[in-house]
């Protein structure tokens, strides 16, 4: 008896089941399946679709929501780092001319160990002098 | 005007503080030179900037600068960036120079070279002996003496250039490893003479950028170190110690 494939609407002539595989619609090879059967696998896959769009959805919020709450930690920060990158900045300006200082005494302490040297050797009877004048 | 890198600038302080805090350097269309020694007479600077060396330099005048190199030092302490540029400009007529980097400018008031000392009558010295060591290691074998001695023994011999130190208990020898054996001149008998390393410090100190020196010796004479850095041609004169009886 023929039938009407329920996917293209091909009417088949060939009915016979083989073994237990039903026959094949000879235009787009889909198996016979009534119209019926094929509503139910319809919301069948539908029903799977909804389920796994709604799991998706749920876990896109859950996502959205720990976004959220990262976001409002960084900004809750990022007020006092300011702060202090500001702080750190005010501390910079004021090392600065201690840092300064520090390198001027280091400067004197190299000019005075010049002078000391020279003192210590003009004193010191076995170190001799440069063998030319040097005028006054 | 004279433009000239912040780094080669800090080095020329640095090669003339290791022995004195002020110059009359001598300023003309070549560059600049100048030469010094220490209060003590010990110890000799000599410094060549040539024109070359500097970035821009259209100076004409020739003039001296009494130059205040701690003064000096301690303006580039704060113009600090190496890789800047600093201008030098003397306007005719004026003693004062303007020194600035583009960030500050610094009106200086030099020296008057009549208050510094003259520049010392030029050396003739024989050194037979010619050694080409790296600056880094002299300076490090120097600092490894100090632990124990206050003066050295360099002796320069056909193996190199070889130094000795003696304490009250301990003794270091160490020689040092010949750079450049062509341009070294190697004696077939060892020529020695003693320094302070007090002295010797100070000298590796200022020669610290230069890669590679040349050490002229002879025996019981002065030693002379030669060395380029960063463009600056620069010379050492120390005069040596007599052993203690």
């Amino acid at each position: 008896m023929s039938w009407i494939c329920p996917y293209c609407g091909t009417e088949n002539y060939q009915d016979d089941r083989v073994g237990r595989q039903e026959p094949r619609c000879r235009q787009c090879n889909e198996d016979r399946i009534s119209p019926e059967d094929l509503e139910k696998r319809k919301k069948k896959e539908t029903a799977t679709l909804e389920r796994d769009c709604e799991r998706i959805n749920e876990e896109a919020a859950r996502i959205r929501e720990s976004m959220e709450f990262h976001q409002s930690i960084i900004e809750e920060h990022t007020g006092p780092l300011a702060d202090l990158k500001q702080d750190l900045e005010e501390l910079r300006d004021e090392m600065r001319p201690i840092r300064e200082a520090l390198k001027k005494g280091e400067n004197l302490t190299i000019f005075h160990e010049v002078k000391d040297r020279a003192l210590k050797a003009e004193q010191d009877k076995y170190q001799t002098i440069l063998p030319f004048e040097v005028p006054a | 005007m004279m433009k000239i890198s912040q780094q080669r600038l800090a080095a020329l302080c640095s090669i003339l503080q290791a022995l004195t805090p002020e110059c009359r350097m001598m300023i003309t269309d070549q560059g600049w030179t100048t030469r010094a020694v220490d209060a003590a007479n010990v110890g000799m600077v000599m410094v060549n900037l040539p024109k070359a060396s500097f970035e821009e330099y259209t100076e004409t005048d020739r003039f001296e600068l009494g130059m205040d190199v701690e003064k000096w030092k301690n303006m580039l302490d704060v113009m600090k960036d190496p890789k800047d540029t600093i201008t030098i400009e003397h306007p005719k007529g004026m003693s004062k120079l303007t020194i600035t980097d583009g960030k500050y400018i610094y009106t200086h008031n030099p020296l008057d070279p009549e208050t510094v000392r003259k520049w010392p009558n030029a050396p003739t010295l024989q050194l037979p002996a010619a050694v080409v060591i790296s600056a880094a290691e002299l300076q490090e074998v120097i600092r490894a003496m100090l632990v124990i001695a206050d003066k050295a023994r360099l002796t320069v011999s056909k193996d190199g250039l070889a130094i000795d130190a003696e304490g009250a208990t301990d003794r270091l020898h160490k020689v040092l490893e010949v750079q450049d054996t062509a341009a070294s001149v190697l004696p077939e008998v060892p020529l020695s003479s003693l320094f302070s390393l007090d002295y010797l410090k100070e000298l590796a100190r200022g020669m610290k950028s230069a890669g590679n020196i040349t050490v002229h010796a002879g025996q019981d004479h002065p030693l002379r170190f030669d060395f380029d850095a960063d463009g600056i041609e620069a010379g050492y004169l120390l005069a040596p110690r007599l052993e203690a009886d």
